[in-house]
């Protein structure tokens, strides 16, 4: 009983806090005027001076403690899914979906040490409404009794679940954060071309796409691995189970789909002439496959990996 | 203190003014490079001629760079124009085979022709998820009709389908060959492209003219400091430094140069593997009564004439028990079936094992799985008097007991009055939802005019309840196999003592699996290999100048931020001190109080150094 008034509430806090980082993100993006620091040092600075929320605030750590926050509790979700069901939280829709926002948040911080203050606003922009959504999407779309931790098929009750599952969730993450990137540059290149924005100068908005190009290359370029992991000890597990790695299963096949063409774009990077734009599309294009490869499949209604919904 | 550490810097001099075997064969590298006159130029040296790197004025701030210089060049062709004008100049002295050789490997591989190649394996991959594979003729035709007004997309009948073998895209010719062509492609790409790049990357690169290290990429010029200093900076950073005399070379990262290799041969792996075990496989599906035997080697079904029939496959396969684990609210946990390979020649026992869903059973080259499942038989046993099987257990009891214990020998008899009611599966009959089975008992001959016979209907879905209707079909009751509570239907008194069920195991015999599993893992490690990036910095010592340049080829941005905090880092000296080494004692001491602080890796300097002296 105790599980379950916690899961409640972890389940509306990790709403909440989500929630208001989407704000948090959205008013900075808007109307805060950036400057080129790093954030590491303004942490530092900021606690010896008066007015230290204020000063947080106004550097932008405070939405991002508020992500690590959801994080948090998006990990205790998990974690008391765990105690409750006894087996890991990874077997329906709903605990897949609050995983994959647990992995977003989770990359995000991760790599924002890396980040300048402006790219760590268009990210959050763009991150913290995703992760939102996804949230938003299982807590209260889902019918609750997609929600409920059914005890696993025989077919799951294997090792192999924890570490096929959860590397194609994280490696899904990665890859649609890394084509979100691509889009906003999509987008900002469109922005630039047509001079919507004239009041700032062209060099930094230069060194924006720079900085959006590079780290949507090096974040595919992580999630690559996962994904090649991911569907590699799937085959490996169905083998076991069933006695054949590849059976073209739509989930499989789509989950190659998106393998070869992220390994496209990865590939076009290194084509003369191809820098920049190019590439990016066809990361956009990669972000609607994984999207498909991970929820439209599964409602096709055939195969494995089916919940056959719209048969 | 001072003097230990001037110690220290001037083994380091020493070490770089010692000379080292790589010298001489460096130097007579050089010198063979500038030959001119008729020789023919090796693929390396081609693609180390093609390294035009993109004009970058010094002390700028980076530019995004319009191409991945260093790189082998990429553009539409494997081998740049010149290289193959060289090639085909100079082939005039070999013959037309060569010349045609290099042609086709110029197109395999080609990039943009290797994307197109993925596309096309995507897109048909695709095809194949939204057309229903490997159905029967009647379901194209049902569906895809070719006229009418349900005719899909207007054109897309059946006919068409089956034409274009879209039914069976994933083992239809066209697909066989787009795979067939990408494994050409990846091993052309290998062989001309990966590997010359991969030596190129392996040669320790000195240059002795600030012109060479405006070339590389970013350049940056430091007044008043040392070399040596900024070597003893990048190994504590990772990589690895080699100096020759005024010149510095380090790198780390070579690895992340071999991952792509490794990620081509690990493909490779894996499509051999896949079509070994098209070739090779064996496979069949068997559904086999608990206490029934069967031989392997009928239900194994080869994938082509070459496949061979492995020796295990000649035992006996007997199945002693077959288990549905069910949870409380009904639904099933596991499925377990307990099963022996024995020998026929003798009957002894190989191997017995009860297997789950998850946990096959393996015997030399033979795998079975648990994937089906379904009922066989009811087992009841008829009670009352005037029953004819049990007036003839009662004679056999009567006849048999002369002093035994009366309840184990009316349980004998018991048993011996059971008997075994065959049932089938009526699954996708109309009117019938889900898995179901079902057997009938006559209660009397069949009439002579032909109608049905008179009989209990019993049906059962699964082995833990089974439902008896009477004679007019109408319910009766539900009874648990192996509770003894007898039920009465149509006057007789009958109990189910058991459901058997049935076990399905699918069987497989495959010879790629190794290789396959192989390439997987070395795909998996390969691709996060290829992650790391591949750092390169040079370093020109002039007069008190230290000329800094430095590329990589993935992580440009961590890089730039990378080579910045090095760079702070070197110690600025005194103008006056950094003339001569020994002069400059007291702005050392300040200098050398940082290389003191990392005394260890200074040593490690002066040991790299040695060691890379002693390399190759």
């Amino acid at each position: 009983m105790l599980l379950n008034k916690l899961e409640n509430f972890l389940q509306n806090a990790s709403f909440l806090t989500l929630f208001l980082t989407t704000v948090f993100y959205w008013i900075y993006a808007a109307f805060y005027v950036e400057t080129n620091v790093k954030t590491k040092k303004i942490a530092f600075d900021t606690i010896n001076q008066p007015f230290f929320l204020l000063e947080l605030a106004k550097n932008i750590i405070l939405p991002k403690y508020f992500i690590a926050i959801s994080n948090i509790l998006l990990a205790l979700l998990l974690l008391v899914r765990w105690e409750k069901s006894g087996h890991f939280p990874l077997s329906n829709l709903y605990e897949s979906l609050m995983f994959l926002s647990w992995c977003s948040t989770f990359l995000f911080l991760i790599y924002s040490t890396s980040f300048t203050l402006i790219v760590d606003k268009i990210l959050g922009s763009i991150i913290a409404p995703s992760a939102l959504f996804m949230n938003a999407f299982a807590s209260f779309s889902l019918p609750k009794e997609m929600q409920v931790s059914a005890p696993l098929v025989p077919a799951l009750q294997s090792n192999w679940l924890m570490m096929h599952v959860t590397v194609m969730i994280i490696s899904y993450a990665t890859l649609i954060m890394g084509s979100l990137l691509a889009i906003s540059f999509l987008i900002l290149n469109i922005l630039l071309n047509r001079s919507f924005i004239t009041n700032q100068p062209n060099s930094m908005f230069k060194n924006i796409l720079l900085n959006l190009d590079s780290l949507s290359y090096r974040i595919i370029g992580l999630g690559f691995p996962f994904l090649t992991i991911g569907i590699l000890s799937g085959a490996v597990w169905a083998n076991e189970a069933w006695g054949s790695y590849w059976s073209w299963d739509p989930k499989e096949t789509w989950a190659l789909l998106t393998w070869l063409v992220f390994a496209i774009y990865l590939h076009s990077r290194l084509t003369k002439g191809w820098q920049g734009k190019k590439p990016a599309i066809i990361a956009s294009l990669g972000f609607l496959v994984v999207w498909f490869c991970y929820l439209g499949v599964n409602l096709i209604g055939e195969g494995l990996h089916s919940y056959g919904f719209l048969n | 203190m001072a003097f230990a550490h001037r110690g220290i810097l001037q083994q380091i001099h020493n070490q770089t003014q010692r000379p080292i075997t790589l010298d001489r064969r460096l130097v007579r590298c050089l010198a063979k490079g500038k030959q001119t006159g008729k020789k023919k130029l090796t693929l390396t040296e081609k693609l180390r001629s093609n390294n035009a790197a993109p004009h970058l004025d010094m002390f700028e701030a980076p530019k995004p760079q319009s191409d991945d210089s260093g790189e082998p060049s990429t553009s539409g062709s494997g081998l740049p124009d010149r290289g193959l004008v060289a090639a085909v100049g100079s082939a005039r002295n070999s013959n037309i085979v060569k010349v045609t050789w290099r042609r086709l490997l110029k197109e395999l591989s080609s990039l943009p022709r290797a994307i197109a190649i993925m596309a096309l394996i995507a897109g048909l991959s695709g095809l194949g998820t939204i057309i229903p594979q490997n159905k029967p003729l009647e379901y194209y035709i049902a569906n895809y009709p070719a006229e009418g007004p349900h005719k899909v997309l207007g054109f897309l009948s059946y006919d068409v389908i089956t034409a274009l073998q879209l039914d069976h895209i994933y083992s239809a010719d066209y697909f066989y060959l787009s795979m067939a062509l990408l494994a050409a492609s990846l091993t052309a790409c290998t062989y001309t492209r990966q590997w010359p790049a991969v030596k190129v990357a392996q040669r320790w690169r000195f240059l002795t003219q600030p012109s060479s290290l405006t070339r590389q990429g970013r350049t940056e010029v430091l007044p008043n400091a040392r070399i040596c200093d900024l070597g003893a900076l990048l190994l504590r950073r990772g990589y690895q430094v080699f100096l020759r005399g005024d010149s510095l070379y380090a790198f780390k990262g070579l690895a992340g140069k071999l991952g792509p290799i490794g990620v081509h041969a690990a493909l490779l792996l894996c499509l051999l593997g896949t079509s070994w075990s098209g070739f090779g496989s064996l496979k069949g599906a068997v559904m086999c009564p608990e206490g029934q035997d069967f031989q392997v080697s009928s239900f194994l079904h080869p994938g082509s004439p070459l496949a061979t029939m492995p020796e295990a496959a000649s035992n006996v396969m007997h199945v002693n028990r077959f288990l549905i684990d069910y949870r409380p609210d009904g639904s099933v946990a596991q499925f377990y079936s307990d099963l022996s390979l024995t020998d026929p020649r003798d009957g002894s026992e190989l191997l017995r094992k009860t297997i789950s869903v998850n946990d096959p059973f393996r015997y030399k080259g033979v795998t079975m799985y648990q994937t089906d499942w379904s009922l066989s038989a009811v087992t009841l046993r008829v009670l009352g008097q005037d029953a004819p099987l049990a007036r003839a257990a009662e004679a056999a009891a009567a006849a048999a007991s002369t002093g035994e214990d009366t309840p184990a020998a009316a349980a004998a008899a018991a048993e011996r009055t059971a008997f075994n009611l065959p049932m089938a599966s009526l699954e996708g009959r109309p009117g019938v939802a889900g898995r179901l089975w079902a057997t009938f008992l006559p209660l009397g001959k069949a009439a002579p005019d032909g109608s049905a016979p008179r009989g209990i209907s019993i049906l059962a879905r699964d082995p833990q309840s089974v439902v008896f209707y009477d004679a007019s079909g109408q319910f009766v009751g539900v009874r648990r196999p192996g509770s003894g509570k007898p039920i009465t239907v149509e006057g007789l008194q009958l109990v189910v003592e058991d459901v058997v069920g049935a076990t399905g195991l699918e069987i497989k015999s495959d010879p790629g699996v190794p290789v396959v599993y192989a390439g997987f893992g070395g795909l998996m490690v390969t691709t996060l290999v290829s992650y790391l990036s591949h750092s390169q910095v040079w370093a020109l010592q002039q007069g008190s100048n230290l000329f800094v340049s430095g590329r990589t080829n993935r992580a440009k941005l961590e890089f730039e931020t990378e080579l910045d905090a090095i760079l702070d880092q070197v110690p600025e000296l005194r103008p006056a001190a950094s003339e001569a080494v020994e002069g400059a004692e007291a702005e050392t001491g300040g200098g050398m109080s940082r290389v003191a602080g990392t005394n260890a890796s200074s040593n490690s300097a002066a040991g790299e150094v040695t060691a890379a002296a002693s390399m190759e």
